[in-house]
């Protein structure tokens, strides 16, 4: 039968019973809408919001607290990394460490007229796990906003107080010369090689080709002696300077001086070091610290990108174990948001917390890892690496394992939706059923006729089956439309009571084109079942009798 | 020979293993090119039967039943629905034409079942509604037709893929005798152009157009005067 003619007598068909086809097309737009409604939904939210927040194929682990081979008490040996690297499945390994002291950061919020402080905790992390992921992205040429590592110069007194590789060298640490050394030499330390200032870390300058520290000292070093830290009133009193300020430091660009110590006015112009925060971080101050000190909320994250504030190394609100000699004031600034950022603190590149670890608790401290985040190629070879992680003594975090059971959760939820909008599928087949069973009956005397012009017993069951794919393609259509609109509203409806949050989506859901084209497929699938009965009894009507009726 | 039947038997099955009723006990009977053969008989003699099984629209019966050399037992569904396509044409006493199509569409139907491409088809089906005075009716539905204009319409249709065999259940059965002549005309014709009709009717007056009349009668059939 030619296509011509099918769609034509469809066509007429269709227009001939509209109240019975508006029926069957309204049961599978329904059955249709339900499945992409609900799978765009988990979709969304897991795309959206739970892979933004809690990547599934991205693994925290840490060792348990039993001890077991390459591990040192409670942390991984780095030697051990390059094997968890080795393992089926894994991408990617980013080691974690946390600083292994305390610290106060004070800094002033844009829009607020006094300055906050806060007992701050940090993090290191590879800034290449971030760079993705980082919220708002960095713009193109702009160095002063990547999160990187951008060169720190760590005073000491013996090669103990530096970082693993390096050495004291005239009172700084650094790389020893040597074979490895791809810079030039200078007092012994390894430094870049350059041609211009352009060519070298913020607060170098490049002298006879190479990027030297430049040496800075504040104005009034006497002030930097009163600078302390008062327990009682929990804030930093008696410093009258602002260890950044230019004029006081004579720094280039927007370097600061950083001084070796509290007590100390000299030091070396070094840029702020870059932080990132966890989203949530801004969700927990919108939530519940906005309200409690009357602050402002705060609906765009890009407002806080930029703000620079101080910490001071080694100094609490709740502890006292830290001399006054190995705290240093240093400056930071937040560069963005990511998911992989500590969730209450401030994340940092590595080196910095090697460098401060070093500083305030030696080095076997900044030689320990304290997490390992793992990246799964796939989301299907994640239990596997985790069995194999199993293995060596890392088990996932808490953080991980919530978001395993959310992801679970969600799996389970869109099966629950799967299952009903296949049960809204079949009854809708059935109605489909029967009104094309009625409409056999009524124009058996017409297939018959074509039984004897030749057609084919094949030709009129794909007649049929043609007409009830058309109303199967009509309600997969009708039933993606009603989804759109339905996840338009939900979306207005839902996400307007967090419109507080930052980082809240702008769609709860992810219309892919698999989920419309399994929609809108269900749906003539769902057809075609309940078209089969109709066209094998219409290709077995006889048409001798049927046409000797008449 | 365009058809030829050798004994030739039917039976209805009836209800609850009850004897079977047979309609047709050992026909024979040929048909050549050009044979305008009309089939009388009272109702209830199997005379629809016999087209039914000669069109290949009832295949249980026993005896063998060949039409162009064709074993219509033999032929697969695809393959007799091909024959009935290609070289068998039906004028249905009640014209059984698609309301909702116009007279030209009806007319092209065959086409949509069969080789024929559809401009070839528009262009036949309108030649054929010329010849039978419906040129001018052509997008017309059969609603606006009257009932000679509508078998016409009908006989157009079966001559669409120009069939050697036409089969004609009671062609002039509703209509009246002015209009009925009219078609046994357009019969006549297309036996003279050496095509086979094969008609059933219990109207005698019938007989004065054709070039053979059968009688069927106890199941069999007698050869008329």
């Amino acid at each position: 039968m030619k296509a011509r003619l099918l769609s034509n007598l469809a066509l007429r068909d269709l227009a001939s019973r509209k109240t019975h086809f508006a029926f069957a097309l309204f049961g599978l737009a329904a059955g249709s809408a339900t499945l992409i409604f609900f799978f765009a939904l988990v979709q969304g939210v897991k795309a959206g919001v739970l892979n933004e927040l809690f990547p599934v194929n991205l693994i925290e682990v840490a060792p348990l607290s039993s001890g077991l081979p390459f591990k040192q008490g409670p942390v991984i040996a780095p030697a051990f990394v390059n094997r968890v690297r080795q393992i089926p499945g894994v991408a990617a390994v980013f080691p974690k460490k946390k600083a292994q002291f305390q610290a106060i950061l004070w800094g002033r919020l844009p829009l607020v007229a006094y300055q906050l402080h806060l007992e701050a905790f940090f993090d290191g992390i590879d800034p290449a796990l971030v760079q993705n992921d980082i919220t708002p992205r960095p713009k193109k040429h702009s160095r002063t906003i990547d999160f990187a590592f951008l060169g720190q110069e760590t005073p000491c007194k013996g090669d103990a107080s530096c970082p693993l590789g390096q050495r004291c060298l005239s009172g700084w640490c650094g790389i020893p010369c040597g074979a490895g050394c791809n810079g030039k030499c200078i007092d012994h330390r390894c430094l870049p090689a350059c041609n211009n200032t352009r060519d070298c870390l913020p607060g170098r300058v490049c002298r006879k080709h190479v990027c030297q520290p430049l040496a800075c000292r504040l104005d009034r070093p006497g002030d930097a002696l009163s600078a302390s830290f008062d327990r009682t009133r929990g804030r930093v009193t008696g410093l009258l300077f602002d260890p950044g300020a230019k004029a006081g430091g004579k720094c280039p660009g927007d370097t600061y001086c950083a001084t070796r110590n509290l007590d100390s006015g000299s030091g070396v112009c070094e840029a702020p070091i870059p932080v990132v925060l966890s989203p949530l971080l801004t969700e927990l101050y919108n939530s519940v610290a906005s309200s409690a000190f009357h602050l402002p909320t705060l609906k765009d994250l890009s407002v806080l990108v930029g703000l620079r504030f101080r910490i001071i190394y080694g100094e609490s609100y709740f502890v006292n174990n830290v001399s006054r000699r190995r705290q240093v004031v240093k400056q930071a600034r937040i560069v963005g948001f990511s998911p992989e950022a500590i969730d209450l603190g401030v994340t940092m590149p590595m080196p910095y917390v090697d460098a401060a670890n070093v500083r305030l608790r030696g080095r076997k401290a900044a030689n320990r890892i304290t997490s390992l985040l793992v990246r799964a190629r796939t989301n299907e070879a994640v239990p596997g690496v985790v069995r194999e992680l199993a293995r060596y003594g890392l088990v996932p975090t808490p953080r991980y394992q919530a978001s395993k059971r959310m992801a679970d959760l969600l799996y389970i939820l869109s099966l629950i939706f799967a299952a009903i909008a296949l049960i809204v599928l079949l009854i809708s087949a059935g109605g489909i059923a029967h009104v094309l069973l009625m409409l056999v009956h009524e124009k058996a005397v017409e297939l018959a006729l074509f039984r004897s012009l030749g057609a084919t017993r094949w030709a009129i069951r794909v007649f049929v089956l043609f007409e009830s794919l058309v109303i199967g393609l009509a309600g997969g259509v009708a039933g993606l439309l009603t989804a759109w609109a339905a996840a338009w509203v939900t979306d207005r409806v839902l996400l307007g009571h967090f419109a507080f949050l930052p980082t809240a989506p702008v769609t709860l859901f992810a219309f892919h084109w698999w989920i419309c084209l399994v929609g809108v497929l269900s749906a003539m699938i769902a057809a075609l079942v309940g078209g089969t009965g109709p066209a094998e009894h219409a290709c077995r009507i006889d048409p001798a009798r049927t046409l000797s009726k008449e | 020979m365009v058809v030829n039947i050798d004994g030739l038997q039917k039976a209805y099955g009836t209800a609850k293993g009850e004897s079977s009723n047979r309609v047709l006990s050992g026909v024979d009977l040929t048909v050549n090119a050009g044979d305008f053969l009309v089939i009388m008989g009272r109702s209830g003699a199997g005379k629809t039967t016999l087209l039914n099984i000669l069109g290949g629209l009832d295949t249980d019966y026993s005896g063998r039943v060949t039409i162009l050399g064709n074993s219509l037992k033999r032929l697969s569904d695809t393959a007799l629905s091909r024959l009935r396509n290609q070289h068998i044409g039906f004028v249905f006493q009640a014209f059984h034409l698609i309301n909702t199509f116009s007279a030209l569409q009806n007319v092209m139907l065959p086409a949509f079942f069969g080789g024929m491409k559809i401009p070839d088809a528009r262009r036949r089906a309108t030649g054929l509604l010329s010849e039978m005075g419906l040129g001018q009716k052509v997008d017309s539905p059969p609603s606006a037709l009257s009932a000679g204009e509508r078998q016409r319409v009908a006989i157009a249709r079966a001559m669409l893929n120009d069939p050697e065999l036409l089969l004609c259940d009671e062609p002039t059965g509703n209509l009246d005798p002015q209009t009925g002549k009219l078609v046994l005309d357009i019969f006549k014709s297309l036996s003279h152009q050496g095509k086979s009709v094969v008609m059933v009717t219990h109207d005698p007056g019938v007989t004065k157009w054709a070039t053979r009349t059968v009688f069927l009668q106890d199941g069999r059939v007698t050869e008329g005067a």
